[in-house]
């Protein structure tokens, strides 16, 4: 254990000779995020903001099926009267899946435009344009369908039993059928060690179940999309998308448009957790209205349809877990099985990734794993913030905890016995990739963590007396910074961007790697900024699109910072080298003596002999110099594949209310220890990890769809007035929230810095679990964690 | 799926300057014809197409539907002010229950939102439905065919149902000015459950008591089997619980958890207005 | 149907526009007036994204009906900052980092003027319950709590 803290320390100095973190001009320091102006007076233009000379108001129509053939569906009347009309009947038959973040032979293709057998509620089935939204909503109602209603299957695991309907007879694979038998999606098994031999030399087994709720994304913009068709065949997009040059390659392949003649504009996006990793599904639907129509069309989900179309994967996980009497664990099996919806967006990595979970939260010599991806007549599920992570934390931490109550240990000496951490191999985002962890916090933020909650006052359960009782619990999480590994995987992973310096002295960043909202891209620019030695002032993102940026996979799986950042600086240092050797020749230095310094006054980087005076140019005295003397553009474009993604590390300590006659659990208090490795902005990590915390605990306490299983539609029609959610009310007050950092420093990162977002929300449903418990001294192992559940859970121990 | 990004029903809108235009458009139109005051419940109920009136009645053009006023004894409230209006009025201070349920109603809604429009709504849930039926309001209806009076507990009929004509609207709320010596208290949990109760009290004796639900219930009402259990009883933990028992069988028995946690709110907020009885 | 004549002051700017009695002010605002600061998320009151200043009260602009109106001052997020100066309530959601992503904030920041006009003084306590119409996604409220509150201290200096 002690190896950890050298390490730890010795990694704060660089060795490849950077600046120590305190001698940083821009990482580190607080600025306000360049979009804050545009955002806070209501100018930021987001994709529903886009308004085009001429445009159409595209309005799908869905299914109000969950399982169903269409038989007949007749647009003329909606014609006539003027809507430009599309059917399954007429879009491309092509089989796509809309995200395409994994290489083609671990992409599963299983859905089309629009359809004619729709497999939920709200499936796309037709689709209309028209001048205005009022004539497209009439339009849409004047179109007559036939239904043959079918068989629909709700619960995945009737839909593995034999003569069950089939939703999919066959899915596509690169060019290869694949026959889908019993619904089952896609599986895998993955074993190390002998399990049976492990649970043998246990002093304690436990085998629980959790089953993990279904919860929307929620996010604050629905899915849209302006379509222009251009002169030249090709098409003009602005949509909601984590990757525009994917939109592209997809809408591409779709219509058959070469790239070059589709151009995705990177616009602002309203929120996304995970919900446009994929193409949205309303995007191919707006191009074939906007190419029939032969003008523009804009196509803005209502929140219903939003609602209908995306969400978490809910499982039910079984997990048992063996250890010795001292805490350490031997033996590990856990089996899943994973309720996917209509479509297999992703199943085959999340259940890949879920393995990569499992191994990387703790250190089990026996361990075997079984997961089952199944499909379901409901809305599909795709990635949401951590990926499986929470869910399989979830359980992992409860029953560690549990079985450190059951052994009389502290948690914390159980967790530090176990956790996978620096020098060990990690299997970042599944079984193929291996690295080593360079950079770990976990003790530090333990430590420090469990001072500041009081964790040794937390009192037993069973001492907490009165109908209102408080608990603390301790859990903790980590996520992968990026997809990235020292082999190729099955994940692309890289990045790319484009940096100039302008005649003035300015520096412009082309990058098609999206914001969420998390400011990954802010911490780009102060990645730049630091690079080149110029104020940040200097630096400005540029309007961007995928026909004059270079690629970038898709911002996901906490890649921002660390792959997308490492990406920037990699370009910053080509273009500081031009930089320099320019400067060299005016000033008749060599290049590798000079340096570059931030004059926040001159608003210009200065380039400098150190210790020589007279030696200094600005840079807007170099980059006008090459321009007067033809020396050409001073810029670079190159990409990055990170070999590694480092894991970021949190540490949660959570205090709840629990009222033990309503059920109601109330947070009141929470520590968060993060480990990001450098903090590029000390006000937006912690930012971030204020949001993930909310959403975590949402997710934990609150939010989940259900399904009306006589006919499939959600029990809240897809209307936020039912639909559970945390509210400002119910979070703890600001002063309640203490956010910390650990002092690491990650080599391969950027300045030292890994990715934090997902990090931060996966411990969240654990560490509410495993504080409802030291309250109440109930385990719960089903999200949400309702008062119905809570109550229910309370009287059954009362009966015992 | 409706379109809630536009309102995509049409109708025939009017926006009347007095209570006598507005009801005579209601003797024209009454059956297809809706009211709408704030809008906060109607135009969400014609977006997804749960009514769609073919007239719209705004009232919020007729001044003296907004007033509020003491008269007598009472407080007559317009029944277009809103619960904003409600909550800065003088004098509504002195019915503290009523306020106490406008509280968890969110900003904008106290804004848009109107004492009337919540009566009218008649869900089980609205936030004045029960302080009302325990502080012994009446409302006045108007229509061409003259106006009547109707005590608050017979304007809840049913399940989102008041027993106004079409032709009728709604005008004043009259709010009786409570004996300075009987205690009331508001208590919910979330949309789940409300209590509102008004006691009076001599010595240990219960001498006066009304005991209103609200929340996941088939409708708003008074439970006198309740009341009668407390009135005229020394007030103590056993007369509390056989009136809990009372109001917890005016929950649907499938609803487990509502009467759960009834169980748990009612005897608070029965106890808290004792305390404050004097 | 027949479209009516209204006059609004928005942003202390007098329009007349002719609209439809369905028309809602959400629409009207971002589409005949250009101005796409205020948002749509739900439609049905539960998101406060539309929210803008009606006569100085905070109200939903996805609920209200634009002949309703006919009259009236609306304020919406475009209006606040006055001569390119920042309005005390943005800066202070600047500078506390409380934008993310960003598509709430203008329905919070116009919920906030209209709060702070009638409570110069919010407790935490009270902020909080006047955020309960506002859905924001990325920040869990804590920052943007934060931010009211500096504003609120920041505007009581004068």
């Amino acid at each position: 254990m002690q190896t950890k803290f050298i390490s730890r320390e010795q990694k704060r100095h660089d060795k490849k000779g950077e600046r120590l973190s305190s001698q940083f001009y821009t990482v580190g320091k607080p600025a306000p995020r360049k979009d804050a102006i545009p955002k806070v007076t209501g100018q930021e233009k987001f994709t529903t903001d886009v308004v085009v000379p001429g445009m159409l108001y595209g309005r799908v129509l869905r299914s109000p099926y969950p399982h169903a053939r269409v038989k007949r569906i007749d647009t003329s009347k909606a014609e006539a009267m003027g809507a430009v009309c599309i059917t399954f009947e007429e879009t491309p038959k092509i089989k796509y899946n809309e995200r395409i973040v994994s290489i083609p032979s671990a992409t599963f293709k299983d859905r089309t435009v629009l359809t004619g057998k729709p497999l939920h509620v709200g499936e796309p089935i037709a689709a209309v344009a028209a001048e205005t939204e009022e004539k497209a909503e009439k339009a849409l109602k004047l179109i007559e369908v036939e239904y043959e209603p079918l068989e629909a299957v709700f619960d995945p695991i009737v839909a593995m039993k034999p003569g069950k309907p089939n939703l999919h007879d066959h899915i596509i694979i690169e060019d290869k059928v694949v026959e889908i038998k019993n619904n089952i999606a896609a599986k895998l098994e993955i074993a190390e060690g002998d399990v049976e031999k492990g649970f043998q030399e246990a002093d304690i087994v436990i085998e629980r179940e959790a089953k993990l709720g279904r919860p929307y994304h929620a996010q604050l913009e629905t899915k849209s999309a302006v379509c222009v068709p251009e002169p030249n065949g090709g098409v003009t997009i602005w949509t909601t998308t984590q990757t525009i040059h994917n939109c592209r390659i997809l809408i591409g392949e779709i219509f058959g448009i070469p790239l070059n003649k589709v151009c995705v504009k990177k616009v602002a996006l309203g929120g996304s957790f995970g919900s446009s990793i994929q193409m949205n599904t309303i995007l191919p639907i707006c191009v074939a209205l906007a190419l029939k129509a032969k003008k523009p069309v804009k196509l803005v989900s209502t929140r219903e349809e939003d609602m209908y179309d995306h969400c978490r994967y809910s499982m039910i996980i079984k997990y048992k877990l063996g250890a010795k009497k001292d805490g350490r664990l031997v033996a590990g099996q856990m089996d899943v099985v994973v309720d996917i919806g209509a479509h297999n967006i992703q199943a085959y990595p999340l259940i890949g990734c879920m393995a990569g979970w499992l191994v990387d939260l703790y250190k089990i010599p026996h361990i075997k794993y079984s997961a089952k991806a199944v499909y379901t007549n409901k809305a599909p599920a795709c990635a949401m913030q951590g990926f499986g992570n929470p869910q399989v934390n979830f359980i992992a931490q409860t029953m560690m905890n549990e079985i450190a109550e059951k052994l009389g240990l502290d948690p914390i000496e159980v967790e530090l016995k176990n956790y996978v951490g620096l020098g060990d191999v990690f299997w970042g985002q599944g079984p193929t990739v291996r690295s080593v962890i360079r950079s770990c916090g976990v003790e530090e933020l333990i430590k420090k963590g469990s001072e500041m909650i009081g964790w040794r006052n937390r009192g037993r359960p069973e001492e907490k007396k009165g109908d209102i009782v408080r608990g603390i619990g301790m859990a903790r999480g980590f996520h992968t910074s990026g997809a990235g590994g020292p082999l190729p995987g099955e994940a692309v992973d890289f990045s790319g961007a484009m940096i100039k310096i302008n005649e003035d002295g300015t520096v412009d960043v082309i990058a098609s790697l999206q914001d969420m909202g998390g400011g990954a891209l802010e911490a780009g620019l102060r990645i730049v900024a630091e690079t080149l030695g110029v104020p940040l002032d200097c630096v400005e993102l540029a309007p961007t699109d995928t026909c004059t940026s270079v690629y970038d996979v898709c911002l996901h799986a906490t890649r921002g910072v660390y792959v997308g950042g490492g990406t920037l600086k990699k370009v910053a240092e080509q273009v500081r080298q031009k930089l320099l050797e320019y400067a060299s020749r005016i000033l008749g230095t060599y290049p590798q003596y000079l340096k570059i310094r931030p004059d926040e006054k001159r608003k210009q980087g200065i380039i400098y002999a150190e210790g020589i005076s007279g030696k200094e140019i600005t840079i807007r005295e170099v980059a006008a110099t090459a321009r007067n003397k033809n020396w050409g553009t001073i810029a670079a474009v190159d990409s990055l594949r990170q070999a590694q993604c480092p894991p970021a590390y949190t540490v949660y300590f959570l205090e709840v209310e629990v009222n033990k006659r309503t059920g109601e659990v109330r947070p009141v208090r929470a520590v968060v220890g993060a480990d990001c490795g450098t903090v590029i902005d000390p006000i937006y990590a912690v930012a971030q990890i204020h949001g993930s915390f909310y959403r975590g605990l949402s997710y934990a306490l609150y939010e989940d769809t259900r399904y009306n299983r006589k006919t499939g539609e959600l029990t809240n029609k897809g209307f936020l007035s039912g639909y559970n959610i945390l509210k400002a009310p119910d979070m703890p007050n600001p002063d309640d929230v203490q956010v910390f950092f650990a002092s690491t420093y990650e080599e391969t990162g950027p300045f030292g810095a890994k990715g934090i977002g997902e990090a931060a929300i996966n411990p969240v449903p654990a560490v509410v679990a495993n504080a409802i418990y030291n309250a109440i001294g109930v385990w719960i192992r089903q999200t949400p964690i309702t008062p119905e559940r809570v109550l229910k859970a309370l009287k059954e121990k009362g009966g015992e | 799926m409706v379109n809630t990004r536009i309102l995509a029903s049409e109708f025939e809108y009017f926006e009347p300057r007095t209570i006598n235009e507005a009801v005579n458009l209601l003797a024209k139109y009454g059956q297809e014809a809706r009211v709408l005051a704030g809008g906060s419940d109607l135009i969400v109920d014609m977006k997804v197409e749960k009514v769609n009136p073919k007239y719209l009645i705004y009232i919020g053009k007729i001044p003296e539907l907004r007033s509020i006023a003491k008269v007598g004894n009472e407080v007559v409230v317009g029944a277009n002010a809103t619960f904003f209006d409600l909550i800065k009025s003088p004098l509504l201070q002195s019915f503290p229950i009523l306020l106490e349920a406008l509280k968890s109603i969110q900003l904008e809604i106290k804004m848009m939102g109107t004492i009337g429009g919540n009566i009218c709504s008649a869900a089980p849930t609205a936030s004045t439905a029960t302080p009302l039926l325990v502080l012994n309001a009446w409302v006045k209806v108007v229509s061409a065919r003259g106006s009547r009076t109707i005590p608050i507990e017979k304007v809840y009929v049913g399940n989102r149902k008041t027993s106004l004509a079409p032709d009728e609207l709604l005008t004043e709320i009259h709010l009786p000015v409570l004996d300075s010596r009987y205690g009331t208290a508001f208590g919910e949990i979330k949309t789940k459950i409300k209590f509102a109760v008004v006691i009076g009290r001599r010595g240990d004796v219960c001498e006066h008591c009304r005991i209103a639900i609200g929340g996941d219930v088939e409708v708003a009402k008074r439970v006198e089997k309740a009341e009668k259990l407390l009135e005229g009883k020394v007030f103590n933990e056993r007369a509390i619980e056989e009136a809990c028992d009372a109001v917890v069988e005016e929950i649907d028995p499938d609803n487990w958890y509502v009467r759960e946690v009834a169980k748990y709110l009612f005897p608070k907020v029965v106890w808290e207005a004792w305390e404050k009885a004097r | 149907m027949e479209e009516r004549k209204i006059r609004l002051k928005v942003n202390g700017k007098d329009c007349e526009l002719s609209v439809k009695p369905n028309e809602l002010l959400l629409n009207v605002l971002r589409n005949k007036l250009g101005l796409t600061g205020t948002k749509y998320g739900c439609g049905t009151g539960d998101c406060g994204a539309c929210t803008v200043l009606i006569n100085n009260e905070p109200r939903l602009s996805c609920l209200t009906l634009a002949v309703t109106v006919d009259g009236a001052e609306i304020t919406t997020v475009e209006g606040l900052a006055t001569n390119g100066k920042l309005h005390p309530i943005q800066e202070a959601f600047v500078k506390h980092g409380a934008i993310q992503c960003g598509f709430c904030i203008p329905g919070i920041v116009i919920m906030a003027k209209g709060l702070l006009d009638i409570n110069p003084n919010p407790t935490v306590e009270e902020i909080k319950e006047a955020l309960k119409g506002h859905l924001c996604r990325c920040t869990g409220y804590i920052n943007i709590i934060k931010a009211i509150k500096a504003a609120a201290l920041e505007m009581s200096k004068g």
